[in-house]
């Protein structure tokens, strides 16, 4: 990946490590989410007792669920090691079942044929849409014959389902401005309200959330409360139909199965959960 | 494995007042470069700044494996090519049981290594190396060696009358003095023991710089670390099972070299 393109969508993560705590799903994994997880990973794991599990990123909540079961070896792979040693900080249980690998998704020098599980929360947004297959292949590469990737995936499945910004942004400066309505705001503002060039990013809403405070204080300081916590210049690539984005899945995975993001009624229409066996 | 690790952290601390021979000297380092080409993929086992910025040099994919990330993010400012080190891939693993590619380095980079890991744990690790190294590949590793014909109060004696010591080649030197046969381990802890019973052994006036020394070594040493040796005839023989020795170098440019040669193998 080249570096500009590198920084316009990781270099954030760097300085939002320390942000995390005041992000709520559905950007961070709801208990239900975990649920679903949990359950795709224990009919993927089926009387296997040494599992190999490869984490892309660092989400606590996955490394929770990880760390109550012994039978799980954890590669926990991030393209920075701040966003690590942050989101460990944020774990609630402590494990020493875990192997840190600061790289890139797309390039991690890791062992072929060897993990079980390979795990994700959002990712294919946090990789360039000319990366996708190459992170795909190398996923492919590192899973056992029989070994799954599950990852929530978040796509245009339904795009009624897509909001007004306008509208997202006058519903949350109705509310008391607390860190939920914060992150509501980048969970739908950002990435529920259509792409422009195939790419979402929190610069939009910042365009949108500075025009329309003009003339309104509580959208001013919903804006100056955003910009506290939402990373700016940070690129998501989004923006493509379900099909699409299935297309290119199905050319390295079969997919087995999919639950519903359970998060929000929203995200039940652009968010899935998926169980994908590597292709042979 | 060192079941308590918390000797990372002191190591991790005092990484800058480190000198040779307890650091790869440039001499040392410059064996290695004459070997190694460009653009290759090189694993670091460990943090040793100089074979980092070793590998920067020669353009190389650099991959450093520690299991402490404090010691590579204390190392890294240390490094000549420091701004190099965010393009690095960093394991936070055990040397015994890395999720790395097999087959995958050219090179495989250690500084004191061996010594690391315990006797019985030696095949593992000379077979994961095996396992990481391309077919053609080489594993570079400073080894330490022991001079039987160091004595103690003479090793003491030479370090307390030198005005600035070089406290980095007392403790390496010391290390033949008390390498345990039986345990096959270096008793460091009992230099102290040593340094206290010539203290008692001077002149009152005497005794001011082997006080000084003995400050000096109990300050720097991280005693809470175990390295382990076996005799050099006996280290090399179980090298031989699982490597060919293409070479065994030593550098000139500092006193002990001649107790830390650089060992080039090749995979049988």
């Amino acid at each position: 990946m080249p570096q500009s393109l590198q920084k316009k969508y990781t270099a954030a993560w760097r300085n939002f490590a320390a942000t995390w705590l005041k992000i709520y799903p559905p950007s961070r994994p709801s208990l239900g989410n975990i649920m679903a997880f949990k359950k795709l990973m224990f009919e993927a794991i089926k009387n296997k007792n040494n599992v190999q599990v490869l984490l892309l990123g660092s989400t606590p909540e996955l490394r929770d669920l990880f760390a109550k079961y012994h039978q799980l070896k954890v590669t926990v792979c991030d393209i920075n090691m701040e966003m690590i040693i942050a989101m460990t900080n944020l774990m609630k249980r402590k494990t020493d079942n875990e192997i840190w690998i600061k790289a890139s998704w797309t390039t991690a020098p890791l062992r072929q044929n060897y993990y079980d599980l390979v795990f994700g929360d959002f990712v294919t947004g946090n990789v360039p849409r000319r990366d996708l297959l190459q992170m795909y292949q190398h996923i492919n590469d590192l899973l056992k014959k029989d070994g799954y990737f599950i990852t929530r995936f978040f796509s245009y499945f339904d795009k009624k389902a897509l909001l007004d910004l306008d509208k997202v942004i006058m519903k949350m400066s109705q509310k008391k401005l607390t860190d939920k309505v914060v992150s509501d705001l980048w969970s739908f503002g950002v990435f529920c309200c259509g792409s422009q060039n195939k790419q979402v990013s929190a610069d939009r809403l910042f365009a949108r959330l500075k025009f329309l405070a003009k003339n309104d204080q509580k959208i001013k300081k919903l804006n100056d409360a955003t910009l506290k916590i939402i990373p700016r210049h940070k690129y998501w690539a989004y923006g493509y139909s379900g099909q699409e984005d299935e297309k290119l899945l199905k050319k390295y995975f079969v997919i087995e199965k999919y639950l519903p993001d359970t998060c929000h009624p929203v995200y039940r229409q652009l968010s899935r959960i998926y169980k994908l066996k590597r292709k042979q | 494995m060192n079941s308590n690790i918390n000797w990372f952290k002191k190591i991790a601390d005092q990484w800058h007042i480190y000198r040779e021979p307890i650091i790869p000297s440039f001499g040392e380092v410059a064996l290695m470069k004459k070997v190694m080409r460009t653009g290759a993929r090189v694993l670091v086992l460990g943090a040793t700044p100089r074979y980092r910025d070793l590998g920067h040099e020669l353009k190389c994919e650099v991959v450093a494996c520690d299991m402490n990330l404090e010691m590579l993010v204390s190392t890294s400012r240390l490094m000549k090519y420091s701004y190099k080190s965010a393009a690095e891939t960093w394991v936070i693993a055990n040397w015994l049981e890395t999720p790395l590619k097999t087959n995958y380095f050219d090179y495989i980079l250690g500084d004191f290594v061996i010594s690391n890991i315990p006797l019985n744990l030696r095949s593992q690790f000379y077979l994961e190396i095996k396992r990481l190294l391309k077919k053609d590949g080489l594993f570079i590793t400073r080894h330490i060696m022991l001079d039987h014909n160091l004595k103690a109060s003479a090793v003491v004696t030479h370090y307390a009358d030198q005005k600035d010591p070089n406290i980095c080649e007392f403790q390496f030197a010391m290390q033949s003095v008390v390498w345990n046969k039986k345990l096959k381990q270096f008793d460091l802890r009992s230099v102290r023991q040593i340094i206290k019973q010539m203290i008692r052994k001077q002149a009152l006036s005497n005794r001011r710089k082997y006080k000084i020394l003995y400050q000096r070594f109990i300050a720097d040493y991280p005693f809470e670390k175990t390295w382990f040796q076996d005799a050099e005839i006996n280290e090399e023989k179980k090298l031989k099972k699982y490597f060919q020795i293409t070479a065994k170098k030593h550098a000139s440019d500092h006193r002990l070299s001649y107790l830390c040669p650089v060992y080039f193998l090749k995979k049988k």
